[in-house]
């Protein structure tokens, strides 16, 4: 806000967020830091999934405050952002160490991450809910 | 400030390091439990989990990734923070709050790892 009221030129702003079309691989980065948000939320949550899993089996009257559906949801939710955390942070470290930093080079590994998450995400629900 | 300073990692090629390392350790010892779970069919047996989450390797890997996400998540929760909340006392707070969800939550993680048998 500062910086707006400096500049003499003030340049137009638009915020009408449903309006707004994100670039690919604008719309990556921002999933990429929704997704870590959303891991840090749920660490609670994991560490009382370790401590059931770990400890003597009385813990999971613990475990049991929490219905067995929303565990299976949360998990997969956990699931879900983390595997396209790991999508996106490998595309971070590719493009960082690769040198491709092109408009195209960058949407082609936009597609990549978006088509390799919706497939990863198939093969995990299917073995959450089918298996 | 000083204080703050600390945690604002203000080097910035410091946390790029750490945070690609880190997340080599994250990946490290959560792709090994991933390949697990596809592996077996006993999901809902939690024997089966705990006898492999306390495999010596997998608790190392495991402390070593709860360390790593101190890091981690540290970073990136700065990151983000500093890039969308202008507020100072908004920003520090909900900074704090994800620091103490983070460091206590990886301490949890490696006493349940470290004291259980």
């Amino acid at each position: 806000m500062v910086l707006l009221k400096k500049t003499t030129d003030p340049r137009p702003v638009f915020l009408n967020l449903l309006k707004i079309r994100l670039p690919l691989n604008a719309l990556v980065s921002i999933l990429h830091r929704i997704s870590g948000v959303i891991m840090i939320l749920a660490l609670p949550l994991l560490v009382l999934a370790l401590a059931g899993a770990v400890s003597k089996p009385g813990i999971f009257r613990y475990m049991a405050i929490i219905p067995y559906f929303l565990w299976k949801g949360a998990i997969a939710a956990i699931l879900i952002a983390y595997m396209y955390h790991i999508l996106a942070g490998i595309r971070h470290i590719y493009h960082d160490f690769s040198g491709h930093h092109s408009l195209e080079a960058t949407n082609r590994s936009s597609v990549v991450v978006l088509v390799a998450w919706t497939v990863w995400i198939i093969v995990v629900g299917s073995k959450l809910w089918l298996v | 400030m000083a204080s703050v300073a600390l945690y604002s990692f203000k080097k910035g090629l410091g946390s790029w390091v750490l945070q690609r390392v880190s997340a080599l350790f994250l990946i490290a010892y959560l792709l090994p439990l991933l390949l697990f779970w596809a592996l077996h069919t006993e999901f809902e047996s939690p024997m089966v989990w705990k006898q492999f989450l306390l495999t010596t390797e997998i608790r190392i890997l495991g402390v070593l990734a709860s360390l790593s996400l101190i890091i981690h998540a540290m970073i990136g929760a700065w990151v983000v923070a500093t890039d969308y909340i202008h507020i100072k006392g908004i920003k520090w707070v909900t900074l704090a709050l994800f620091y103490v969800i983070t460091v206590g939550a990886s301490i949890a993680i490696i006493f349940l790892l470290l004291n259980a048998q």
